[in-house]
């Protein structure tokens, strides 16, 4: 068949590109609780979890479907994959399967750079990364710092990260969590970072967020301006911490202007999600947290640019943002 | 009574002690009865002469004690490397020695390969060619309507066609690394590391761990290792289902395969109890030719890639450190549990801080349980120094040093990754051998090719292709290397009392060579024909 090849043709519309987290963190950062929750949480999405070995998650036998070798199906569509021999296959499996997942969450392991799976989302047309999330130990990630073997690759994933998770801030205490913000500040200054005491991460945060209602969370923005060291209620709303902003229009974007604009790192944005019209074609883009895509895409079917936003009250200008994305304008 | 065959030799070089040379050797249900002169079968009723090795030299079998079984899998693509290369078949593919040349084979090769199907080839490498870097411009003449991928020889570089670039959405758009351009900001074609060239393998559907689990791969792996005198190769690393051992154990089963397979189970994050049960439940499955119920463990990266986990002062361009892919931790958990259930553990170690923290884990892991003769080896353990060895010593770890990597690597080791000092005194076979140490020598294949006397020229030379000789000091004996492809390694694997040398009892598992490596200049060693091999009495010839 010489067809092979076509970029075009008569088969069934391309899916659009599967979203992607990586989930990053050293053992014992709570990356496997944070799994368990994103596959068994009431969110109505069907996520799909790849991990290294799933012997390990604590997952409720009442959930599970269907076991086939390295895949276990959840009665609410979720599924959980073990990595297996080889990463490749196993994100080639998942981007096969049908129907395909709604969102890909990549777990992992403990001493992974998780910019380079990070990459692998970027590189592939058919994924797009939405976010690295690295999970902080609050009560051992200083010991680990201390640790010359470990030292380079806890900082290597606190770097790579686009949102940093505090995790067990409840066992270490006030005092030890606002030393470790504070050292997790001059690593990554531009990062934002959230407390996740008593697990009570939104997870929202880490696959769309943009689309989500205001988490019930607390996320501390690198200039959130308050006193870190105090605990969060889950239940306390903090929708005011958020603020967002919208566009929509048939004008066309100056497209190096505008891949520039999503990457900015001084309007206080944490997400940003949307497609226009450049000049040269239709492209979609993504921010999140520190991390952003800018890429060719389909054209919508209304044929207009739209784009949202959302960032952290005490630091995301939403005005100024609209005034420069005005000035993409052409 | 089952027949014995007396083989006539020049010459039969033993490596046992007690009668190092031999003329002949009898041999019976596939083992060696008598070893000696003429007559070496006669109290034992003797046996019918067979002299079709009498212009040939015997030893005993070469052993590949770090292999990987996907150097089967290469030869379904076109091969496109600078150095000539012989197939598992015997056929010659000559070196491409320029761009224009890989261009042209390319060309021949599409016009065979069926419409629709990528055209795909391997073993390039560009440090080799004195040319322009091979770019997508170059790989457009091939073909403009279909993929070509040229898979460059260390699998981390991957170099395409525009068909090829415009099939992943790689443009001058694209904000991925890995993706080099041309100076106008356009892809070039060349895409370095996993994640940018996965979007091609995919759609090209090149997948080499999914071929070298297939049988032609398997049998293209045994073909190869007979090519080169070996007789006993491991697949270091191999993730082992159910079906891949029942497929394993059929194929080497049969008459016509000339390969002892021994595969080690890979460690990945998983539970260490379990891991070690896997083990177990494996070790119960080995056959004659499937050795099975060992492990390997991978904790670092390499050292020509800049991922291995070096102590100070770390590397010459100041890169940062490598990568564990285990964390030390789980290394001391895993090693622990592995030892105490007597598993035993083949652990790569290249960079001399992950030898370190290995050689920790062994520690505190046979202080808990001891094991008098568990023959745990690190394999490739290239930057090891003096203390380390002494340390392999005193606790009965072997070494399994990776020596083609002076003849592969050693200038670049010198003047970029690591700087002379540590490269004079990497894959140090004379430490070894004086501190007492078990050694074996290794090719890594497909990393580099197989071919145990390739290895052994190298760990007896120690020469760069820029002409270095690349620490003098370390360099062994041709007697000494010998040992370190056949008796060495057996030990590793924990077969020397049925491989490894040529005495009455074991395998008859030979390699037949054209001239004696005892008798050639030590220079001419990785010149010495091999002509094929006996497997276990069976004869093979290339």
């Amino acid at each position: 068949m010489s067809g092979a090849f076509e970029t075009e043709g008569g088969g069934p519309a391309p899916l659009p590109p599967l979203p992607v987290t990586v989930i990053s963190g050293y053992l014992g950062a709570g990356k496997t609780t944070l799994v368990n929750r994103l596959l068994t949480e009431a969110h109505g999405r069907r996520i799909t979890v790849l991990v290294n070995d799933f012997g390990e998650i604590p997952l409720d036998e009442s959930l599970i479907v269907n076991r086939d070798g390295d895949t276990l199906s959840l009665a609410n569509g979720c599924m959980c994959c073990s990595i297996g021999g080889d990463l490749f296959d196993a994100i080639d499996r998942i981007l096969e399967a049908h129907p395909r997942a709604e969102h890909l969450v990549i777990e992992t392991s403990g001493v992974a750079d998780p910019a380079k799976i990070a990459q692998i989302a970027m590189a592939e047309p058919d994924m797009a990364l939405i976010l690295t999330a690295t999970l902080v130990d609050a009560a051992n990630f200083e010991a680990g710092l201390a640790d010359p073997l470990l030292a380079d690759t806890l900082v290597r994933q606190v770097r790579a990260a686009g949102l940093v998770v505090i995790s067990k801030a409840d066992h270490a205490g006030a005092e030890a969590t606002a030393a470790l913000a504070a050292t997790l500040a001059q690593m990554a200054p531009a990062t934002p970072r959230v407390e996740a005491a008593f697990g009570a991460l939104p997870i929202e945060m880490l696959l769309d967020p943009a689309e989500a209602p205001a988490p019930a969370g607390h996320v501390c923005g690198p200039d959130c301006g308050h006193d870190h060291a105090h605990s969060h209620d889950p239940a306390q709303d903090h929708g005011a911490h958020y603020r967002s902003w919208s566009w929509s229009g048939a004008e066309a974007l100056d497209a190096a202007a505008a891949e520039a604009l999503i990457g900015a790192e001084d309007i206080g944005l944490y997400r940003l999600k949307g497609v226009a019209r450049t000049p040269a074609g239709w492209v979609e883009f993504h921010r999140a947290g520190r991390q952003s895509s800018f890429r060719p895409a389909q054209a919508p079917a209304d044929g207009l640019s739209r784009a949202v936003a959302i960032g952290f009250a005490a630091r995301f200008d939403a005005g100024a943002l609209d005034a420069r994305w005005r000035a993409l304008l052409v | 009574m089952p027949e014995t065959v007396v083989y006539r030799a020049r010459k039969i070089v033993t490596l046992d002690p007690n009668r190092p040379e031999a003329t002949h050797v009898a041999v019976r249900e596939g083992r060696i009865l008598a070893v000696g002169g003429p007559d070496c079968a006669a109290p034992w009723g003797g046996g019918r002469l067979d002299e079709r090795f009498g212009d040939a030299v015997l030893l005993p079998g070469f052993v590949e004690g770090h292999g990987h079984m996907m150097t089967g899998a290469m030869w379904r693509y076109v091969y496109a490397g600078d150095q000539d290369r012989v197939d598992p078949d015997g056929n010659l593919h000559k070196g491409m020695p320029s761009v224009e040349a890989v261009v042209a084979r390319l060309k021949e090769a599409a016009a065979e390969i069926p419409e629709g199907e990528p055209i795909v080839a391997w073993g390039f490498d560009p440090i080799f060619l004195p040319t322009e870097r091979l770019n997508c411009r170059h790989l457009d003449e091939v073909s403009k309507d279909r993929p070509v991928a040229v898979v460059h020889s260390n699998f981390h570089l991957l170099t395409v066609n525009s068909k090829a670039l415009e099939m992943a959405g790689y443009s001058r758009d694209t904000n991925v690394e890995g993706v080099a351009r041309f100076s106008n900001g356009e892809p070039n074609g060349e895409l370095q590391e996993m994640a940018a060239m996965f979007p091609i393998l995919r759609r090209c559907r090149i997948d080499f761990r999914e071929l070298s689990r297939r049988e032609p791969a398997v049998r293209a792996y045994a073909k190869s290792a007979m090519r080169c005198g070996v007789t006993t190769a491991t697949d270091l690393a191999a993730m082992l289902e159910d079906e891949d051992v029942d497929g394993l154990l059929r194929i080497t089963a049969a008459e016509d395969f000339c390969l002892r397979i021994v595969p080690t189970l890979v460690f990945r994050e998983m539970s260490p109890a379990d891991f070690v049960s896997r083990a177990q439940a494996l070790g119960k499955r080995s056959s004659d030719m499937l050795r099975l119920g060992s492990v390997k463990i991978v904790t670092d990266g390499s050292i020509q890639g800049f991922t291995a986990r070096l102590k100070w002062p770390g590397h010459l361009g100041g890169q940062p450190n490598g990568i564990w892919n285990v964390p030390p931790k789980q290394l001391f958990e895993v090693i622990e549990a592995l030892n105490a259930a007597r598993v035993q553990m083949h652990i790569h170690t290249n960079g001399d801080e992950a030898s370190e923290v290995t050689l920790d884990a062994l520690e505190a892991a046979l202080c808990k349980s001891p094991w008098p003769d568990h023959r745990h080896t690190l394999q490739h353990v290239q930057l090891a120094g003096e203390d380390q060895f002494a340390r392999m010593a005193a606790m009965g770890v072997c070494a399994n040093l990776f020596a083609n990597h002076m003849w592969y690597f050693g200038d670049a080791h010198y003047e970029i990754s690591i700087g002379p000092d540590r490269a004079r005194r990497m894959d140090a076979c004379r430490s070894a051998l004086d501190h007492g140490v078990t050694l074996a020598i290794h090719s890594d294949t497909p990393v580099t090719p197989m071919g145990p006397l390739t290895v052994a020229w190298c760990a007896v030379n120690r020469i760069t292709p820029k002409g270095r000789v690349l620490g003098e000091a370390q360099r062994i004996t041709v007697a000494e290397a010998l040992h370190a492809i056949t008796l060495g390694p057996a030990k590793t694997l924990k077969m020397d009392d049925e491989i490894g040398s040529i005495e009455t009892g074991k395998k008859a598992d030979f390699a037949v060579l054209a001239d004696d490596p005892l008798s050639v200049a030590p220079y001419e060693l990785r010149n010495i024909e091999v002509l094929g091999t006996v497997s276990g009495g069976r004869v093979f010839m290339a």
